[in-house]
């Protein structure tokens, strides 16, 4: 008897303690589950008209509301390894002086997880309530009816609206003709360019190369020519890597644009003939990794490049063992970054040079687009709260009076202007500060040189300005994506399996696993596999857009 | 008197050491390199992709000193033991108290309840619905977000239940004849019969505490109660993204940084292994009852 009673009591606790463990919980998932998208589509008609008709009355002459205002801004630290800021902000505490917002910060440290932490909010609906989402991202959380409509409340935000160009690139963020994402124009200048060793051109007796042809032969000579002169086969005329997420070719952009066969991932299409062709199919994608077949059969390609990752990539070139590549100038010629090369090569000179011409004339270093990658969404629950208003007074201070302050910090202390210049310091605690001023910064000249006016010398001899690189990647030719951004991306459905079979083929086909005459075969797969169906929906649109007739 | 070994026992026994010594060595070396790996300056291991012996003249701290300037660190390694420890506890505790009835065949209700727990591994709710759980139970922002869900591992109690059920009734039923009570058979008799499905049973809980991460991030928003997983992920994160770090900000040796890293957070684990090998060995019960 006794047995049973404590057996009885021990389940009783147990089973409560499996309840609160969540491998129990499948009743109450069933019940919360369909409490989000239902709440907020239901009253996602009425939140437009609240803010509206009750916004102004609720802020004196300075902008400043009468009554204490919250919200929760959702965002990604600028510098990842520092601490995010503490209770003691100073840019939170400007927010609340000068507005009387409560800024309610969660601040993600990790960049590669901030995409899944958002849609899990978003699927308990639990968006924060202002924050920046991927492309891919908005158009999931669109259709749902999270996301709110910025339109009644661009009016508190004059001065972000002008400058951030949004009239211009509403288009992009509409939904069946709500904006839901604000679409901004990019803050960053162009970072990508082709860099060469010019201390082996100058050993090997080589002249910089032009054409695909001549960089493929610069490349053999810095493969066979030992141009270290160590006396060892252990240099490549070109390096290259995959993709860990997705096992996409890297660091190949500038030979795909000798072909005019580069794209952006998010929107691989090209207007051509008043047609939209999707470039991962084209006879010049083809041509474009026939001939990166050929560099890897003639072994011009670092050897690791199939296995590699991009940092692996990274500390090849840094290690002094590629001759040519492909990379964000700043990763290759901003000082902390090129400090490593500069130490391990002591004679070692890279210069950036322009990318190569292919056979019909094309050249382009890499697709570019002149949008901001991320756009700012606000949730529908925050609107619905009627945190509308704030949320807009807060982007609008962002760029207006707080905009220095959250972009470099205290004036006199963390940043001084000197003429035309502003010179930062760089101290940890100064960086902290500045968390949050991805939001912030605009792209103006004076922050560029803020951050890229920097000349240094090396001990091997080199002495790089960043800033003339800056401005000649500015001019180097390139492929504009930014109209192709109103284009739907992938079915949500569909995107994984186009992605891996375009991957995988690319692969196949540049490595000789799989020969070209099965080209067909793989354009047909492509096409089975949702292409022909997302073509569709991107022709209707651009067509809607006027990017075709 | 012992019989002296054949030619061919010994020849055997030979040669299952060597086996063992080569899984050894399998396991140990990539240990080793990469201790070695954190040591070797970036330009020693650019130029030689690192080596198994670096002379201790080259070695290099940096990794180390790197990581642990950082006031975070500290922090973060306690809570990262706070949850380990508390949590583990909790863990045994609540699977302890549902295996062991489970273990009974004369409980009534242990089929429809062992179905109950088999169920959970086989479907489970997702991440959503156990967000929504954690939010609605208030637990966001707290270490118990980290420590509840999950607090029993279905497989875990499997293992335990199987491993009760092993112990022969006989052990409980001369307890109880002397007199004790279900709970002192419990703590008593089971439990000290059970170290070994204690520790392997802990061991596998610990190190699933100690390496939480996604969780970390998804239900504490308040950066100062982030776990070392965390706060090292976020460290490294920064390196990999580096055009978009101010120029002047110093770039870490990337692979030094990594495997110090990796030095770092898999040490202390590394550490209690050995303290709970001598339970794994099951062999306590041999002998102690003949049927």
């Amino acid at each position: 008897m006794r047995t049973r009673t404590v057996l009885t009591r021990l389940t009783v606790l147990t089973v409560f303690l499996l309840v609160l463990a969540a491998c129990g919980g499948g009743g109450q998932a069933g019940t919360s589950a369909p409490a989000a998208p239902a709440g907020g589509q239901a009253a996602a008609p009425a939140s437009g008209q609240a803010a509206g008709s009750t916004a102004s009355s609720n802020v004196d002459a300075n902008g400043k509301f009468k009554t204490p205002q919250t919200i929760e801004v959702m965002a990604t630290v600028r510098s990842s390894e520092l601490a995010p800021p503490g209770a003691d902000w100073i840019v939170a505490k400007a927010v609340k002086d000068q507005l009387n917002i409560d800024l309610k910060m969660t601040w993600v440290t990790q960049s590669n997880e901030y995409d899944r932490l958002l849609q899990t909010r978003a699927a308990a609906n639990d968006l924060p309530d202002v924050f920046l989402a991927s492309p891919t991202v908005v158009s999931n959380l669109a259709p749902q009816g999270l996301l709110a409509d910025w339109t009644p409340y661009l009016k508190f935000m004059p001065t972000f609206v002008t400058e951030r160009e949004v009239e211009k690139l509403k288009p992009i963020g509409t939904f069946d003709g709500k904006l839901l994402a604000l679409v901004t124009k990019t803050p960053d200048p162009y970072k990508q360019s082709v860099m060469i060793r010019k201390d082996w051109l100058d050993k090997l007796g080589l002249q910089v190369p032009k054409t695909l042809d001549e960089y493929l032969a610069v490349m053999k000579a810095f493969t066979e020519k030992d141009p270290d002169g160590n006396g060892q086969k252990d240099t490549f005329g070109w390096s290259a890597a995959v993709d860990t997420a997705t096992g996409r070719l890297l660091r190949f952009n500038p030979i795909f644009g000798a072909f005019g066969a580069e794209f952006d991932t998010n929107y691989p299409w090209r207007v051509d003939n008043n047609k939209l062709v999707y470039v991962p199919t084209s006879n010049e994608r083809r041509d474009a990794l026939q001939f990166i077949a050929q560099m890897n059969a003639a072994g011009v390609i670092d050897a690791d490049w199939k296995a590699q990752k991009d940092e692996d990539f990274r500390n090849k070139w840094k290690a002094g063992k590629i001759g040519i590549w492909f990379e964000d100038w700043c990763a290759g010629f901003c000082s902390g970054n090129h400090d490593p090369f500069a130490k391990a090569n002591p004679t070692g000179r890279t210069i950036d040079i322009d990318p190569p011409v292919g056979p019909g004339g094309k050249s382009a270093v890499s697709f570019w687009t002149r949008l901001n990658a991320a756009r700012f969404g606000m949730s529908q629950k925050a609107a619905q709260a009627g945190k509308g208003e704030a949320i807009a007074r807060f982007m609008e201070w962002l760029n207006g009076p707080g905009n220095t302050l959250t972009t470099f910090g205290e004036e006199g202390k963390m940043w001084k202007r000197e003429g035309d210049k502003i010179t930062v310091d760089q101290a940890n605690d100064y960086r902290i500060v500045r968390a949050l001023s991805a939001w912030s910064v605009k792209g103006s000249e004076e922050e560029l040189r803020s951050r890229y006016d920097q000349t240094t010398s090396y001990p091997n001899g080199e002495n790089i300005a960043v800033w003339d690189i800056l401005q000649r990647a500015q001019k180097i030719a390139k492929v504009d994506t930014t109209d192709l951004a109103v284009l739907p991306p992938a079915p949500s459905a569909q995107a994984a399996d186009i992605t891996r079979l375009q991957a995988e083929g690319e692969f196949q086909f540049v490595t000789g696993q799989r020969p070209f005459s099965q080209w067909d075969a793989y354009v047909q797969s492509l096409k089975a596999a949702g292409v022909d169906a997302w073509q569709q929906a991107a022709e209707a649109k651009a067509k809607e857009a006027g990017l075709i007739k | 008197m012992m019989r002296s070994m054949g030619f061919g026992e010994k020849a055997f026994d030979v040669g299952v050491w060597i086996i063992l010594a080569l899984v050894t060595l399998a396991v140990i070396l990539p240990l080793w390199y990469l201790i070695m790996i954190s040591l070797t300056p970036f330009e020693i291991w650019t130029r030689t992709g690192g080596s198994l012996f670096v002379p201790p003249a080259q070695w290099t701290f940096e990794g180390y000193k790197q990581l642990l300037s950082s006031a975070r660190l500290p922090r973060a390694f306690g809570i990262s033991v706070f949850i380990t420890t508390v949590g583990t506890a909790l863990n045994l505790i609540a699977t302890t108290l549902l295996a062991y009835p489970l273990s009974k065949k004369e409980f009534k209700l242990r089929q429809p309840l062992l179905l109950a727990v088999l169920f959970t591994t086989l479907f489970s709710g997702g991440l959503v619905p156990t967000y929504l759980v954690v939010r609605q139970l208030n637990l966001t922002n707290t270490y118990w977000s980290l420590m509840l869900p999950n607090l029993i591992s279905a497989f875990n109690l499997l293992v335990m239940k199987a491993f009760f059920q092993n112990l022969p009734d006989e052990i409980e039923e001369a307890a109880r004849i002397d007199g004790a009570s279900d709970w002192q058979v419990l703590w008593q008799i089971v439990l000290p019969l059970s170290k070994p499905i204690l520790a392997t049973v802990g061991l596998f809980y610990a190190v699933a505490h100690w390496n939480s991460f996604f969780d970390a991030i998804l239900y504490i928003s308040n950066t100062e109660m982030h776990p070392l997983q965390v706060v090292l992920r976020s460290i490294l994160s920064a390196g990999n993204i580096n055009e978009y770090v101010n120029p002047d900000a110093a770039i870490m040796p990337q692979e030094t940084l990594r495997m110090a890293a990796v030095v770092l957070t898999t040490l202390p684990l590394l550490f209690v292994y050995p303290l709970l090998q001598k339970h794994f060995t099951a062999g306590t019960l041999l002998g102690s009852v003949k049927e």
